[in-house]
């Protein structure tokens, strides 16, 4: 599918965003970036969605390097798809419906085939009560329901996650993650955060940059025992990896898990 | 700030028929701009009020405030037409000053009046429109219209960029607030220019940003709005 290859950018003011990154996103359904503050992830993302063109190093999309033309990268962009960090800057129209509606629009799909969709859509990412709604009247944690369900709309083959938790609350979050797991199962996903607990849960490879190279990858719970790497990373271990280390409790993927397993109930 | 925004979207005639809407007001706006008969405007002014503030129920006060913006534009100007100077007294009503007469006559009374009146009809009756109509059901009359593609274009960016402008003016000018900016006149000057440049640097950051989402959302150049 996607690859990455020797990546560099550098912004214009000089910022060497990304050094050499390598990434496969056929190591995983849902892959991880994970990264500190300015590590370089936003940047990635642009790159690989061919909104901001490498310095050096190409993307390549089944085996074919992007092209930069508007044709070729409208044709990539219906297979590409990103949800940004900022949910404010995404949403265009000032009713939930129509926002949605936007990418199908611009597709000319009908209005009737459109309002099955987005309603399909709306369950999905639980938001139908919202349907009619202004978008600015919505929670940030609504907003970032709504731009998901936006970018799900249109039938990609990858969506691209800019910190699809941050600033979430634990419900919301983890309203958030069900939402992604759902959606693993017919599209590729990369989320890119540093909520080490919801990447630790949801996905199942991770790439761990810092200052804009990728320091390790790994799946998830080889990746999270390296204490060295996470600490160059200026990264935290997740709790249940944490619990692992700290209390010999079995290595489990999610809290349902610990509270099921048996092992661990008899230990206590 | 997005209140226009805000009651397009949850006032009662929302969902009532754009074509109606737009055809009442398009009648209004003719018969005001044609007519020289003040009865006539203030009827449309009052209906139109009703229209907007009892029917599709925007609060009274919200309303009045909103009329009260361009108003001010307009006394201003019936102000230049009202009001002359001469040296001969033609006037209804003046004041004699070094030999010169300033003061309102009899027919620019009537003509300022009438003006007026028809000012306020035309007004209210885009307030009517504007206030209850989203914009996307406007855009799906002016497209029945055959108005070009890139004039809706223009209105649909220039609509979204006044919220975006607000927006992030009352931002800077918040947190300027905050820390003092405008706490005495020499203050207020500095953070004023200060917000002039911000707001600048911002909104190319976020019509960038814009172009982006609008690439990724798959627009090519037409806002399409279905039927
Ligand atoms: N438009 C820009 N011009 C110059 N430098 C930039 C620009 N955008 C980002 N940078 C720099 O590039 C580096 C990587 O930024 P990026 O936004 O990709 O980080 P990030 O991992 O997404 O961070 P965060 O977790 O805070 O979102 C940072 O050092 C940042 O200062
Ligand atoms: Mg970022």
């Amino acid at each position: 599918m996607i690859k990455v290859e020797s990546l560099e950018y550098k912004y214009k003011d000089g910022t060497k965003a990304l050094k050499n990154v390598n990434i496969d996103l056929d190591k995983g359904n849902i892959i991880g970036i994970i990264g500190s503050n300015g590590s370089g992830k936003s940047t990635l993302f642009l790159n690989i969605l061919g909104i901001l063109r490498p310095s050096k190093g190409t993307i390549k999309y089944n085996n074919i390097p992007l092209k930069y033309d508007k044709k070729s990268l409208r044709n990539y962009r219906k297979e590409v798809t990103m949800v940004f960090q900022d949910p404010e800057k995404q949403l265009f129209y000032s009713r939930v419906y129509d926002d949605i509606a936007f990418a199908l629009r611009n597709l000319n799909v009908s209005e009737d085939e459109i309002r099955k969709k987005v309603e399909l859509i709306l369950d999905r990412v639980k938001a139908m009560d919202l349907k009619e709604k202004p978008t600015h009247f919505l929670s940030y944690g609504q907003k970032k329901r709504v731009t998901i369900g936006g970018a799900m709309v249109v039938d990609s083959n990858v969506i691209l996650l800019d910190e699809p938790t941050s600033g979430l609350d634990p419900a919301m979050s983890e309203e958030v993650m069900s939402i992604i797991k759902d959606l693993s199962n017919e599209k590729k996903l990369v989320v890119s955060s540093h909520d080490m607990d919801f990447i630790y849960e949801v996905c199942d490879y991770v790439y761990i940059i810092s200052k804009g190279e990728i320091l390790g990858e790994g799946i998830p719970e080889e990746i999270f025992l390296k204490s060295k790497l996470l600490k160059d990373a200026g990264l935290d271990k997740p709790w249940l990896v944490k619990i692992h280390e700290y209390l010999g409790i079995p290595l489990v993927k999610n809290e349902n898990e610990l509270l099921k397993n048996k092992l661990i109930k008899e230990s206590i | 700030m997005l209140l226009i925004d805000k009651y397009a979207y949850t006032n009662r005639l929302t969902n009532t028929n754009p074509y109606i809407k737009f055809a009442i007001v398009v009648i209004a706006l003719a018969m005001a701009t044609i007519t020289t008969n003040i009865y006539i405007n203030l009827s449309i002014l009052i209906i139109m009020s009703m229209l907007t503030t009892v029917v599709a129920g925007i609060p009274i006060n919200k309303y009045f405030k909103l009329l009260f913006i361009p108003s001010t534009f307009l006394v201003l100007s019936i102000l230049t037409i009202l009001i002359s100077i001469s040296r001969v007294d033609i006037y209804a009503w003046r004041i004699e000053i070094f030999n010169y007469y300033i003061g309102i006559t009899e027919s620019a009374l009537q003509e300022s009046i009438l003006l007026s009146t028809r000012v306020f009809a035309a007004m209210a009756s885009t307030f009517f429109l504007g206030l209850t109509t989203p914009l996307n059901n406007i855009i799906r009359v002016l497209k029945k219209m055959y108005l070009s593609n890139v004039l809706i274009e223009l209105l649909v960016l220039i609509y979204r960029f006044i919220f975006i402008f607000l927006k992030e003016a009352m931002e800077i000018h918040t947190g300027q607030e905050l820390k003092f900016g405008y706490s005495n006149m020499k203050n207020s000057l500095r953070s004023t220019g200060l917000l002039i440049s911000s707001l600048f640097t911002r909104l190319i950051l976020r019509y960038r940003d814009m172009v982006v989402i609008l690439e990724c959302k798959l627009y090519d150049g037409e806002f399409k709005i279905g039927d």
